[in-house]
């Protein structure tokens, strides 16, 4: 079964794949928002999604990355697929509970890694969103202002405005999660202060 | 950092207590388990991040790769590692000692306050 899903935020994500696999579904692969599922027994699986510290040379990131996936099948885990920076892991619920971070320390330094990425990927967006504007203003601002022409009626008008309508949705969302991942920092940055 | 050491994580505390003798990522997490009586489960992603640290700061270093069974990476403590630990075993025992000794001579004559000074909230 396949199934399509945007998620931005990983918690939420891990907590779907966990709630379809107490319905009977394992997930097994993952492309461009397409969730692979087969059928598993019911909460077979617990799942996590991870964004490992794999830096340094682009030759050793494979080897490394590797490296990481062995480490943590050693601890009993099994390795699903990976897409792009991140990695899908679960584990066996009978096998015990199946968390990669677990103290403050290592829950922030994994934020700080999932916030640079959406921060260099928005930064991104919003230089292609401010280009396109100004291409979308040089074409079609003589025909709106001064012939009063409908936007729609433009040739590839629709085309221009749904274009613009998704850059500035992803660079949105990608911003925004940016904002979130800094709440969620702070907020484990008091925790590790302790009490006062 | 290390003149002036700052206070360890227990992730951190528990890895160099386990190095001692040669280990790999799963022994430590199943020494940690067994430490503090499976209260401390360390996370893969956890261990693995404080373990890349050490290694950085020669705290710990690798002791032997297993070529064949690709999981038997194993690590020890190195004397900077050892006297870190040392040091924060003292600063503990410090802690330890005069919350017990402090604790036994108050409590007798202990007031605690109202909290309307918010000074003694349990958070």
């Amino acid at each position: 079964m396949r199934k399509f899903r945007l998620y931005f935020d990983k918690e939420k994500e891990e907590a779907w794949l966990n709630e379809m696999c107490s319905q009977g579904w394992a997930m097994t692969g993952f492309f461009l928002g397409m969730y692979t599922f087969v059928p598993c027994e019911f909460g077979k699986y617990t799942y996590q999604v991870d964004m490992p510290p794999i830096s340094g040379k682009l030759y050793m990131r494979d080897k490394k990355k590797r490296e990481y996936i062995e480490f943590v099948e050693s601890t009993g885990a099994e390795y699903v697929c990976s897409w792009g920076l991140w990695l899908f892991f679960r584990k066996e619920a009978v096998k015990g509970e199946f968390k990669l971070y677990t103290d403050s320390e290592s829950q922030i330094r994994l934020y700080q890694r999932v916030r640079l990425m959406f921060l260099l990927i928005g930064l991104y967006d919003l230089w292609v969103c401010m280009f396109n504007t100004l291409n979308f203003w040089n074409y079609a601002g003589d025909y709106l202002l001064v012939r009063h022409e409908k936007l729609l009626d433009l040739d590839g008008g629709l085309i221009l405005v749904f274009g613009l309508a998704v850059v500035y949705l992803m660079t949105s969302v990608m911003l925004g999660m940016v904002a979130r991942l800094t709440i969620k920092i702070r907020r484990l940055k008091g925790r590790t202060r302790g009490f006062f | 950092m290390a003149e002036k050491q700052a206070a360890m994580t227990e992730a951190v505390y528990y890895i160099l207590l386990s190095l001692q003798t040669p280990n790999h990522g799963y022994g430590i997490i199943q020494n940690t388990l067994e430490l503090t009586k499976g209260r401390l489960e360390l996370g893969a992603g956890t261990l693995y991040g404080a373990i890349n640290t050490l290694l950085d700061r020669q705290w710990i270093r690798l002791y032997s790769e297993d070529k064949k069974s690709r999981k038997k990476k194993q690590y020890i403590l190195t004397k900077q590692g050892l006297a870190a630990l040392q040091r924060e075993v003292r600063r503990l025992e410090e802690l330890v000692e005069n919350g017990k000794h402090m604790l036994s001579v108050d409590s007798v004559e202990l007031e605690i306050p109202t909290g309307e000074d918010g000074c003694f909230q349990m958070t």
